[in-house]
């Protein structure tokens, strides 16, 4: 008994290296692909879109409400301590160090990271990149690679308009709704926040985050078992593995930056 | 045979922990049709991916054009595939883009022709099959049929050398299926192809196929003309050509007896 679930252990352990060795096998053929520029540069373009632009909606929302909430939650808990000046300056570092990469890139787990599995498996298992690879065009360039390179892109570029949302809308809340004063709300901000530091350090966060994202979702998009429920297995994953990866490479991040480690 | 475009040399090939198929031969004559006929599931839409090198066999060898494709580069395996088209069972049209683009795909992806001679060449496919009017349709508007077309229109685009043809009868209504069967002869014909053709359309792909291969069971149980092997009287061979659920071919998938199963005495 004691020996079999020993060997199921062994199994499973061995089976997960296997499985990690592929997925950076694939992720290195995606990454030195040949990929002919004429082509690449519009498709790109086209996945920035709809990774980029269709996740805009969601996460200028999602930063809005973020930012009202931090505003508010602040305000009342610097207020005990006579400190509501300092609105600003918690305001910006808590979103542009940590909600802003964090919670933008949940957000594009869920929003643009399943949207690449689903696509994906679905090309896979209608045969759609067998058809490609027929035509004597490779899907890993043609498929993979754009859809790759264009959320590492638009990753970065949804925190930083995540930043300025939340920013704003803590603002709306603290300064407009509340009564701090305007003065020392936006010249605290600028005292404490350092571009290099703060902003620099978040949009590289959100770049790891994107590469970690993107890798699991087209990873899983590409090796799909072909039916409908291996489809929904590998868009949960993406999602759970996705936001998973993110949470813990968050906190790795934050600890080589503050010198933790 | 050979002058040979393609030979599946010892194949010995597993899926899912099932054997599939144990030594197989078999050999595409240039410039023929031949067909590859047998029940569902044993293997004959496996054969064609094993021959456009989708998949690697377990043992044996398979080349194409004097190439062994389990061994070559993945340059060389691309270059072959040019010379090579495969129209799969459902089409395989690629669903985000017109009928247009599917078709003008190659080019596009391929070459540096300018857009106006793409389209008329994009055109000219489109006629042969019927269907220069569906072209700004998208894949969704299509009928099964109108796909299965489409991708045939697309995978001629560069005038493949080798056609395999995956059950390329199979949801055609009898016009779509007689203009089809012209069209596969027509092409081998005129342009000098060679085509593999995958089949349960027993009475169309005799009326065209030069050679025929019976696969039942992972291994080739009788081959030669379509006359040769209708007159095999082999039972495995007659029990197929005739549609019969009885005989050495398995219809029924093995089972414990029905009476044991459902509790009857």
């Amino acid at each position: 008994m004691n020996n079999s679930r020993l060997l199921r252990v062994g199994q499973q352990s061995l089976s997960l290296i296997a499985d990690m060795g592929h997925a950076g096998l694939f992720l290195w053929s995606v990454i030195t692909s040949r990929i002919p520029w004429r082509r690449i540069v519009p498709l790109i373009s086209e996945q920035l879109y709809r990774a980029g632009i269709m996740s805009l909606l969601i996460t200028i929302l999602a930063g809005f409400f973020i930012g009202m909430v931090v505003g508010l939650q602040g305000f009342h808990t610097l207020q005990k301590f006579s400190a509501e000046q300092a609105l600003g300056k918690l305001l910006a570092l808590s979103i542009v160090r940590e909600l802003g990469p964090v919670i933008a890139a949940l957000l594009f787990a869920g929003r643009a990271g399943s949207s690449l599995t689903a696509e994906l498996g679905l090309m896979a298992t209608t045969d759609q990149l067998s058809a490609m690879r027929m035509l004597g065009v490779n899907p890993l360039w043609r498929v993979v690679a754009p859809r790759f390179w264009g959320a590492l892109i638009a990753l970065p570029l949804l925190t930083l308009i995540f930043d300025v949302v939340a920013i704003y809308g803590g603002s709306l809340v603290g300064v407009d709704w509340l009564g701090v004063d305007r003065g020392a709300f936006w010249s605290g901000m600028q005292s404490v926040v350092e571009f290099g530091g703060d902003v620099m350090n978040g949009v590289l966060k959100s770049g790891v985050f994107a590469f970690l994202i993107v890798w699991i979702s087209l990873y899983q998009g590409y090796f799909c078992e072909p039916n409908a429920k291996g489809m929904s297995i590998a868009t949960t994953k993406t999602v759970v593995y996705g936001s998973l990866a993110v949470l813990a490479f968050d906190f790795i991040l934050t600890a080589l930056v503050m010198g933790g480690w | 045979m050979s002058d040979a475009v393609a030979i599946l040399d010892g194949v010995t090939y597993r899926t899912s922990g099932r054997l599939l198929y144990d030594d197989l031969n078999v050999t595409i004559p240039r410039g023929k049709v031949t067909a590859i006929v047998g029940p569902s599931g044993v293997g004959k839409t496996t054969l064609l991916r094993l021959l456009g090198g989708l998949i690697l066999p377990n043992h044996g060898e398979v080349r194409i054009f004097g190439e062994n494709i389990n061994t070559c580069k993945a340059s060389v395996l691309s270059d072959l595939r040019l010379k090579m088209g495969l129209l799969f069972q459902q089409g395989a049209l690629f669903s985000d883009m017109s009928v247009f683009e599917n078709v003008a795909f190659q080019l596009r992806e391929l070459t540096r022709l300018p857009d106006t001679m793409i389209h008329d060449l994009v055109v000219l496919k489109l006629e042969s099959v019927g269907l220069r009017g569906a072209s700004d349709l998208m894949v969704s508007e299509l009928s099964g049929g109108m796909a299965r077309r489409v991708a045939l229109a697309r995978t001629l685009m560069l005038d493949p050398s080798l056609m395999l043809y995956d059950e390329p009868f199979t949801g055609q209504d009898p016009i779509n299926k007689a203009v089809l069967l012209r069209l596969i002869k027509t092409l081998n014909e005129a342009l000098g192809m060679t085509s593999v053709l995958v089949s349960h359309d027993i009475k169309e792909t005799f009326e065209i196929a030069d050679y025929v291969y019976v696969l039942v069971g992972g291994r080739i149980v009788a081959s030669g003309t379509a006359k040769e092997v209708s007159e095999k009287q082999q039972p495995v061979v007659q029990q197929f050509l005739r549609g019969q659920a009885d005989g050495p071919a398995a219809f029924k998938y093995p089972a414990r007896p029905i009476e044991e199963e459902l509790g009857i005495e």
